[in-house]
């Protein structure tokens, strides 16, 4: 097991190597001159060379390639053209809502997901499965900004059951402002008991959650359903039931964990996907988190930025497909072997 | 005396949207008496299997059985609802590699089944587990217990199936072609196995097979199937011996070990037939070297050719 997590860790770390090389040279070709970014459209040549020089821009493509490698390890990822202010800084105070966004909708879609599999292949063709399927492909197919719009109109609209933006109430933050444990805002408030600022961050997360959970829980469900049923046919399904086990525990253990492994690959893929969804369900929502600042940062040319937050997106992709490797090595002994 | 298991005129029929579309099993009585070894022999498609699973009660949908099914002189029910399957009857597999669980231990798999059957403590079923591991011959009961299917040999694996299988000490046991998938030195020891448990446990055994070699081996009795129908039965000896119908003579002749070198190989013409509804005549006949006019017009059922030993032929003694 240690050796199997070794070598995926060893290919994990290869490949981000191999994508500084390519982030940063894609920061060198796009249109766009940094410099004017920074200094703003009507600064005179000599101002913009001089800016140059400071940025680097002026060494070769090599020198400053290394300078940016060597600055990724020592913490410097460069400053915002935008804010001028270190981008990992500006980054570590909006990762913590993206992530617990991005945890809620994974944990949603996983959850919901496998079971909704699980019950549509019970009974494949017959009405609930149809429904499970209609959902899936509706949750696959609706662009997460307007589902966000939809739930926002009936839930906050329509019903006023549940609060249109933000991460928090503005009174919370003032009545109760939550303290700082692990920078997690969520997480915070429930380590430090403060109910009233944790009730109100679950109300804030639910909407934005599960717009995001729509795409990958709809991946999930019929996966799930494609691979339950294949292993519903296997022999040792059969034998399961001539021995006399009983159904809910063929279906729910015995089959389910031979199912699981292939769902988990499409639940790695989802995740990744999902990341890059968060940037506009924040927007909708006006969630805290690095979304808004992406697109912020793409539409300014803030290019330190996009660099940092495209490195993140592919640190994030090998992340969740290192754990869907180890669970599936965890589920399935013969992985464990390959 | 009563037989342990008694199949009375058993049917099964597919129907789809309440339209009948095949008859495989056409009316089959056997009986099975306990320590008996009967042997279930035909091709692929004779209906065998599916009587297998009617007496498991594991008929696939849209499969309508008729007739009865008695364990110990009790009806059982047909739809599958019985708790009796793992329990007083086993069964155990023709592929040993395909049967278990991929991601399960052995020792997790037999557990569930225990845990279904029994009343048992976690320590006290994994005890019981590896004393049936010692039962079928396995070698490090405890290491068994502990590995996955991909871990072990076919051989291995079908011992430990049959293990799986005297669990719950059945009264019957089904073969499904036991050994169909193994290296026939392997297949040698586990019919071996298999009438030494007998021996020791006293269950009976239906043995489903398409191969004579292991019938010879092994059964005490033998039912020739054809056409979802019984066509020759009687002791084992005699049937082989003497085979009175020409279906049964027929697959003795294609025997690959009956082969005199040079010679081709004999088999039988044709093939069995698809469909099995309105099916008039004999079943055979098409098939039949001595088939006659009259073997169109009457359906023979079976009848005495001599003690204990019967055929479906109207021409049984004919040559």
């Amino acid at each position: 097991m240690l050796r199997f997590l070794a070598s995926r860790l060893g290919t994990a770390v290869l490949v981000l190597f191999v994508l500084t090389l390519v982030v940063f040279v894609m920061s060198r070709v796009i249109p766009g001159d940094p410099a004017v970014v920074y200094a703003g459209p009507k600064a005179p040549p000599e101002e913009l060379a001089r800016i140059r020089e400071k940025l680097g821009f002026d060494q070769p493509l090599i020198v400053q390639y290394v300078n940016y490698l060597g600055g990724l390890f020592t913490g410097d990822w460069g400053n915002s053209l935008a804010t001028k202010r270190p981008v990992l800084d500006e980054l570590a105070i909006r990762l913590p809502a993206t992530l617990e966004l991005l945890f809620a909708a994974m944990l949603l879609a996983v959850v919901f997901g496998v079971v909704l599999g699980v019950v549509a292949a019970k009974r494949p063709g017959r009405a609930i499965d149809g429904v499970i399927r209609f959902l899936a492909i509706g949750g696959v197919s609706m662009p997460a900004f307007w589902l966000g719009l939809l739930l926002q109109v009936l839930f906050v609209g329509r019903l006023g059951w549940l609060p249109a933006t933000g991460q928090f109430s503005t009174e919370v933050e003032y009545v109760s402002p939550v303290a700082h444990v692990t920078g997690f805002p969520l997480l915070d408030s429930l380590l430090t008991g403060n109910w009233i600022a944790y009730s109100d961050g679950l109300a804030h997360l639910v909407l934005p959650a599960v717009t995001l959970a729509a795409y990958p829980l709809g991946l999930i469900a019929r996966m799930t359903r494609a691979s339950m049923l294949e292993v519903l046919g296997q022999d040792y399904v059969f034998t399961a039931s001539a021995f006399g086990l009983r159904d809910g525990l063929i279906r729910w253990k015995l089959a389910l964990k031979n199912a699981l492994p292939p769902t988990m690959t499409i639940v790695g893929l989802a995740a990744a996907y999902t990341l890059t969804g968060t940037f506009f369900v924040e927007v909708v929502f006006n969630w805290p988190g690095i979304g808004q600042f992406a697109v912020g940062a793409m539409l300014a040319v803030d290019y330190p930025a996009i660099m940092a937050i495209t490195l993140l997106g592919a640190a994030g992709y090998l992340i969740a497909n290192l754990v869907v490797d180890l669970i599936q090595a965890r589920l399935d002994p013969r992985v464990r072997l390959s | 005396m009563t037989d342990l298991l008694h199949i009375d005129d058993l049917e099964v029929a597919f129907q789809e949207r309440g339209m009948l579309t095949n008859r495989p099993v056409r009316g089959i009585t056997l009986s099975v008496a306990p320590g008996e070894v009967v042997g279930i022999v035909g091709e692929t498609g004779c209906g065998k299997s599916l009587t297998a699973l009617a007496v498991l009660g594991l008929l696939p949908k849209g499969a309508v059985p008729s007739g009865r099914i008695l364990l110990d002189g009790v009806v059982q029910p047909l739809d599958g609802s019985g708790s009796a399957r793992g329990d007083v009857i086993s069964i155990v597999f023709q592929n040993p590699g395909t049967a278990f669980n991929p991601v399960f231990t052995l020792g997790r798999q037999m557990r569930d089944v225990v845990a279904r059957h029994r009343r048992m403590g976690r320590a006290a079923a994994t005890a019981h587990i590896l004393h049936y591991f010692e039962q079928v011959g396995l070698p490090e009961p405890e290491r068994i217990f502990r590995s996955y299917p991909h871990e072990l040999s076919g051989g291995m694996l079908q011992r430990a199936m049959i293990a799986m299988a005297l669990l719950c000490e059945p009264r019957l046991l089904i073969l499904d072609e036991p050994t169909t998938a193994l290296d026939v030195t392997i297949a040698k020891q586990i019919l071996e196995l298999i009438l030494s448990l007998r021996d020791r446990f006293g269950f009976g055994v239906l043995l489903i097979t398409h191969n004579l070699g292991v019938v010879r081996e092994v059964c005490d009795r033998i039912a020739v199937l054809y056409a979802g129908r019984v066509v020759e039965t009687g002791p084992a000896d005699a049937v082989l011996k003497a085979p009175a119908h020409p279906y049964t003579r027929g697959l003795l002749g294609a025997l690959p070990a009956r082969h005199v070198p040079g010679q081709p190989l004999d088999a039988i013409r044709g093939a069995v037939p698809g469909n099995l509804l309105g099916l008039t005549g004999c079943s055979f006949r098409e098939r039949c070297p001595l088939a006659i006019d009259r073997c169109g017009e009457i359906d023979p059922g079976l009848a005495p050719v001599a003690p204990l030993h019967e055929a479906a032929c109207i021409r049984a003694g004919a040559r």
